[in-house]
């Protein structure tokens, strides 16, 4: 799923040992969830359904990814397509590291690899019926990850710390101060900075955007993020942060908001009733959270 | 700096999010016990119907038997972030005759003399439920009233459920109390009596446990006390008791099957009471995913001892008599098969059973009462939920 | 005859209580399965009160499924 990863636990010194024990099983779990969807790793179980794509052969899943991909078909629902999860195959033509797309001709062929409505998913297995369709589970895995690490803390009996997986928060209770946790959201503009401090408790951020992986075409800096209809890098705001109960509930809504224009994209951020951040292209701050801030 | 505490919503959209991350098993210690995410409406009908009585075992009357309609309609909301209410309705249209007594045919067997011409008569019930949630369980408070032309009762009932530290045991207690009046039609047969009452307490306790992923456990004990007129008013030859103490004790046990996409249900009950009966029950179901459809059919098999005071034809001499079929030795078996699909945010239920009773398949002793009952029931409902 | 069943309950919790110590721990995140409506204790809230209805007044027995609620229904 890639990015730091940082577990902060608040305990007293008498639990070290005990606290050692659960942050080791906290990192071994993480791992297990990125064996199993990373598309990075070429062993993975999401790599597997990709290779099989199109072959007709169902890959045998967990209940867990069973779950994240009805909650994946909820999002894809609710956001009329715009979040689709087999909206990655576009990376193909569209070079990040470099910024450029590289072969424009092969757009079309790739758009109709796309639509979540064709992965046959049931309770036990996976199928893409698409030959080189590809899942990504971006924008919900790596949340339902730090949610499953924050889970363990809080089983585990301790009802404060921090969990921070690339940039995804939640908070736990409050800091070692007995002070709610502050959270800094980065400046899309600088990203060593944070353009604005959070104080949480209990809580969960995740920020979507274009902070890390940005494309540019000509004078347009467009996402990372590519609209699975037009198979471009969206071009709607630069980042969207929320706040949530959860990091899966932030980080599926933030996502869907940077897939759309900055009005379209505050429309939904306000339907959702969450407390929300929006840096447009042009590096406006919109939402209820620049407003509260000073 | 800003500083943000409340992040309840009332948006549908996070609300219809969340309700699929309940199976999610990072979420599941959190939403054990929460209210439900939508609001739902309800509506379901059921029909009943009693095979007629074999024409051999029926001395006077008609050999049909009843026949009732059922609906039942409810609302249930969650109201803030922790509570939940519904409303229940439910009507029952019966009509029909029943068994008055039994006495002995021309051809020296017990047959039964039928209470005559058709009886209708209309029950409605109207019940509300209100619930708590917190973290570690809920609790919920119910009050229902029913009252038909000759029935009516009252009645509250409590129940709390707690999880240990773990989540993997839950506690249930309940309590109940029913206050009950009868006062028999007069027109129908002839009736002793103008107006009695019963007061019946019940508790229960009962305790579940996670096994495995898969699999698991429950027992219960209940213990339920009534006082008052237990007789019934319509037969002809019924004397019981002013007391009835009943014991269960109860067991239940779930297995998923991950490669089926299936769970086995089992359910074993034993009974007791201070009238001499014993029963064993014993339901053994399965539950069958098949997407957004669920076939889920069932077996059960009943069987019970006669009370004390039971006879074929009732002894009148005695200070206690009864020759009521319910109180006589007889064993049940019923199949039934229930099918759900949900489309969005509409269920679709369908459900069928069939019930058939005999004297031989009692695993105790005691005489064949002449009017087992054998029915059909089936039901069609429809619920719908929205914000 | 009380304490027959009494007896039946004191025998019967201890046994099963010995047998909680071969519980293999779940964890939050391994009750997918437990979650499912296969593993529920009844059918639905409204069927398996329509069932306990009807078997109730056709058998001599009651109980077992929670407290008793109220209402006749008879015959």
């Amino acid at each position: 799923m890639g990015g730091p990863a940082k577990v902060l636990v608040v305990h007293s010194p008498k639990d070290v040992t005990q606290v050692k024990r659960l942050l080791n099983d906290v990192e071994r779990r993480l791992k297990e969830l990125e064996q199993k969807w990373s598309r990075y790793k070429p062993d993975s179980l999401i790599s597997l359904i990709n290779a099989r794509a199109g072959s007709g052969i169902a890959t045998e899943v967990d209940a867990e990814t069973y779950h994240l991909l009805e909650v994946c078909r909820k999002l894809w629902t609710e956001s009329d397509g715009l979040f689709d999860p087999t909206a990655g195959v576009l990376r193909q033509v569209w070079d990040f590291q470099r910024g450029t797309l590289r072969e424009p001709e092969k757009l079309p062929a790739l758009l109709h690899c796309i639509g979540f409505d064709r992965v046959r998913v049931s309770s036990s297995t996976v199928q893409l019926e698409k030959p080189h369709a590809e899942l990504d589970l971006g924008g919900v895995g790596k949340e339902y990850a730090a949610d499953v690490a924050a889970a363990m803390l809080r089983e585990a009996g301790y009802k404060n710390g921090l969990v921070e997986l690339a940039g995804d928060i939640v908070a736990l209770g409050h800091n070692p101060n007995r002070s709610p946790w502050q959270v800094g959201i980065r400046d899309p503009a600088s990203p060593e900075q944070s353009h604005m401090t959070l104080e949480i408790e209990n809580a969960a951020v995740a920020t979507s955007g274009s902070y890390y992986r940005t494309i540019h075409q000509g004078d347009h800096q467009y996402s990372h993020l590519l609209d699975p209809r037009t198979g471009w890098p969206a071009e709607g705001p630069r980042s969207a942060t929320v706040i949530a109960e959860n990091c899966l509930i932030a980080g599926a809504v933030s996502t869907v908001a940077c897939l759309k224009k900055t009005s379209e994209a505050s429309e939904w951020l306000e339907e959702s009733g969450l407390p929300w951040l929006l840096v447009s292209a042009e590096g406006a701050l919109l939402g209820p959270l620049c407003q509260k801030s000073s | 700096m800003s500083k943000l505490i409340m992040l309840r919503t009332d948006s549908r959209l996070v609300r219809s999010l969340g309700a699929t991350l309940t199976a999610l098993p990072a979420y599941q210690s959190a939403l054990a016990d929460a209210p439900p995410a939508f609001t739902e409406v309800g509506l379901r009908y059921s029909h009943y119907s009693e095979d007629s009585l074999p024409e051999e075992r029926v001395i006077f009357g008609s050999p049909s038997r009843y026949d009732i309609d059922v609906t039942q309609l409810w609302i249930e909301a969650p109201v803030g972030g922790a509570w939940s209410i519904a409303l229940d309705v439910q009507n029952d249209a019966m009509s029909g005759a029943s068994p008055w007594f039994v006495g002995l045919g021309l051809d020296g067997e017990p047959g039964v003399i039928m209470s005559g011409a058709s009886i209708e008569d209309n029950r409605v019930e109207v019940g509300v439920t209100t619930r708590y949630f917190w973290a570690d369980g809920n609790a919920g408070l119910a009050i229902s009233h029913s009252e038909e032309d000759d029935y009516e009762a009252l009645s509250f009932a409590f129940d709390v459920a707690w999880n240990s530290a773990d989540n993997s045991r839950t506690w249930t207690a309940s309590a109940s109390s029913s206050n009950d009046n009868v006062s028999p039609v007069k027109e129908r047969i002839p009736v002793f009596i103008d107006e009695e009452s019963l007061n019946t307490q019940s508790m229960y306790f009962g305790v579940s446990q996670i096994l495995s992923q898969t699999k698991i456990v429950r027992i219960g004990l209940s213990y339920t006390q009534s006082e008052g007129y237990l007789t019934d008013p319509y037969k002809f030859a019924d004397r019981r008791p002013d007391t009835h103490d009943k014991w269960t004790l109860s067991a239940g046990y779930r297995q998923f099957m991950v490669n089926m996409d299936a769970a086995l249900q089992a359910d074993y009950r034993y009974y007791h009471d201070d009238w001499g009966t014993d029963s064993h029950t014993i339901e053994i179901g399965w539950h069958q995913n098949l997407g957004k459809h669920v076939l889920a059919p069932y077996l059960r098999y009943y069987t019970q001892g006669e009370a004390d005071f039971f006879s074929p034809i009732a002894d009148r001499s005695q200070p206690f008599y009864a020759d009521d079929y319910r109180l006589s030795s007889y064993g049940a078996l019923t199949a039934g098969v229930r099918w759900t699909v949900q489309f969005g945010d509409w269920g679709i239920e369908a459900q069928a059973e069939r019930y058939r009773s005999n004297n031989d398949w009692s695993l105790f002793d005691g005489d064949a009462a002449p009017a087992l009952v054998d029915f059909w029931r089936a039901t069609v409902g429809l619920s719908w939920r929205f914000d | 005859m009380k304490t027959v069943v009494l007896n039946i309950a004191l025998f019967m919790l201890p046994l099963w209580l010995h047998g909680c110590t071969a519980i293999e721990p779940v964890s939050a995140w391994e009750r997918g399965y437990l979650a499912d409506p296969a593993m529920q204790w009844d059918r639905g809230k409204r069927e398996a009160k329509f069932a306990g209805h009807v078997y109730t007044s056709k058998e001599a027995s009651s109980g077992g499924a929670g407290a008793a609620g109220g209402g006749c229904g008879c015959n």
